[in-house]
Parts: structure tokens; sequence; C-alpha cells
């Protein structure tokens, strides 16, 4: 079971104090994730879409859950936590007796590589660190009041799919979104041949 | 004799895909967990025709593993093929620079893997 409690989903100090544009910009952030995880599993035909951010977070079925780091040359550090119902993994990779531990970490790394070339065509990179994957059987995620969050709960036919990003922007720092210019990143499922 | 291929990826499920695809086409699928071992087994196995290799991954990564064999000059006509979540310009010409073959961003396409495969083992 994986849950998140009404207190953990208030709003952290750090959180609160994001001036305007920096609360659109970790916004926008929050924003191409979940858009991020909406072609991710549409690619692996489990139909997701956006639901209302509930009070509580709660999916019985889920005994384990993804982490990947990430951190900026900007001070800019963060984590991604990937959870979600038993049958959305078994739907995303239906292959009996795989271990589903490790395609959970793996569909961790492959959201945050989307979100990284995301933020690759807004002008920002970011450096991925590798999954780990925490198995447990009431697993609760709690916060931290120097850290921003942004939580998203996604919806299928087989359960829920939660992702919380979790940021730490050092003092001083700007977190800007723009479209860019420079060379966008090869996008997911396409090959270069040298 | 089927042609010999090494996967190089942290992930058994991703080696496991991998592995599926290339033996439905044929192929013989080695596995290797990181890069420490995916080098250890290139050395030690001439039969070896392609390898087909992550980038981010414990104890060696993928840039690292081309980037040594380039500079050893040990198995020079290797093919590699990076398979990763990483799309960045910046890496991509990094592998090129070090000789790599070329670059798929995850999640892959069985058709496409097979097509550079068997291209590159022709």
């Amino acid at each position: 079971m994986f849950s998140i409690s009404p207190a953990a989903k208030t709003r952290s100090a750090a959180s609160a104090a994001l001036d305007g544009h920096a609360a659109d910009a970790v916004d926008r952030c929050g924003q191409l994730l979940r858009e991020a995880a909406q072609e991710l599993f549409s690619h692996y035909e489990v139909g997701v879409h956006s639901a209302n951010e509930p009070e509580q977070v709660l999916i019985r079925n889920a005994d384990f859950v993804g982490v990947l780091g990430f951190s900026s040359d900007e001070g800019i550090r963060g984590t991604l936590t990937l959870a979600m119902d038993q049958k959305v993994l078994e739907r995303s990779y239906p292959l009996e007796g795989s271990d589903y531990s490790d395609w959970l970490g793996e569909l961790t790394n492959q959201l945050l590589g989307r979100f990284k070339n995301s933020l690759l065509r807004h002008g920002t990179t970011i450096y991925l660190s590798l999954p780990v994957v925490i198995g447990g059987n009431a697993l609760s995620l709690a916060t931290r009041q120097a850290t921003i969050y942004r939580d998203a709960v996604l919806a299928s036919d087989q359960g829920q799919i939660f992702m919380r990003m979790a940021l730490s922007i050092a003092p001083g720092v700007v977190l800007t979104l723009q479209p860019t210019s420079d060379q966008p990143p090869l996008s997911e499922g396409k090959a270069m041949i040298f | 004799m089927k042609k010999k291929i090494l996967v190089i990826d942290d992930s058994a499920t991703i080696r496991q895909q991998v592995s599926l695809a290339l033996s439905a086409s044929g192929f013989d699928v080695l596995e290797a967990a990181d890069g420490v071992e995916g080098l250890r087994m290139i050395l030690s196995d001439a039969e070896i025709r392609a390898a087909i290799c992550d980038v981010n991954m414990p104890h060696k990564n993928g840039l690292e593993l081309v980037e040594e064999l380039q500079a050893t000059g040990l198995a020079p006509d290797l093919p590699i093929v990076m398979l990763t979540t990483e799309g960045q310009p910046e890496l991509i010409q990094r592998a090129k620079a070090a000789g790599a073959k070329g670059w798929i961003v995850k999640p892959f396409k069985a058709n496409l893997l097979v097509a550079a495969v068997k291209k590159m083992t022709a």
C-alpha cells in the first residue's frame, strides 16, 4: 500500500515563499511532468488522464516506489517519486514472471528522461542519477518545509499513478523555462545512425 | 550460426525486451548489467558482433565504456549502439566522437532496433 496523508500534502514553506514568476516556472515543470507521463504510459498502451488531486492519496495495491534524483549546474536539485497500482505496472509490461520492481525503476528512469528532454527544449539541463526502487507494506511520503513539491495523480482503468516532483532551488537561483532555439534533443523512440 | 549481440543495461526488464526483440529476429543475445561487466564480455568473447549499450549505469557508464574502448584500441571493429533515455545533443556527439555507431532513445521500437543491428552486422 502507498499513501500520502493530508498532512503531508500541506503546502511547504518553500512552496509558499515562491514569487509569481518562480511559482509559474515550477507549475510549468509540474505540467511538463504530467505531459511526459501521459505520453510515456500511452506508449505502453496504458490510457491515463489527469485526476483531481485528492486530499489523500491511497493506492492499496502498490508495494514499490521508484525514486530518481536529478541536479543541474545552476543549483537546482530534486527527485521524482513514482508509485502506481500493481495492475498499471502489469498492464504496461504484460510479460508474466517479469521483475516488476525493476520495471518500475525503468519507468521512473524513462519518465524523468522524457521530462529532461522537455526541459532541454526550454533551455534547462538536468542530470539524472540512477533509479532506486523501495519496497514495503505501507509506504508513505513525508514532506520537508525546505522543499518545493508538485504532485500529480493520473487515473487509468487499471488504477492510479502518483508522481511527486520535489525541488530544492539554491538561494539566488531563478528557474526560468523559455522555449529555446538550441539544437533540440533526439525524441523518444527515435534512432540516429552515425 | 547465429550472430551474437551483447546488450548492456542495468535494467533487467530492458535487457529482457532487447533480448526478445533480437532473438525473434534470429540473433543470439548475451547480457551484461553494467559497463564493467560489458567491457569484460566484449574483451573476452571475439564472437560478439555488436553491442547495445545503455548510458546511465553504475560502475562504468556507457559513454565511459565506448571511450575506453577507443582509447585502448581494443575491439576497434565492434559496432556499438547506445540505447538510453538521454536525447541531449552533446551526449550524442560525445558518443559519436568515441566511435559509437548509433543512438536510440527509449522507449525503443523493436523494428528500429532490429534494423540497426542488422545493418551493423551485415
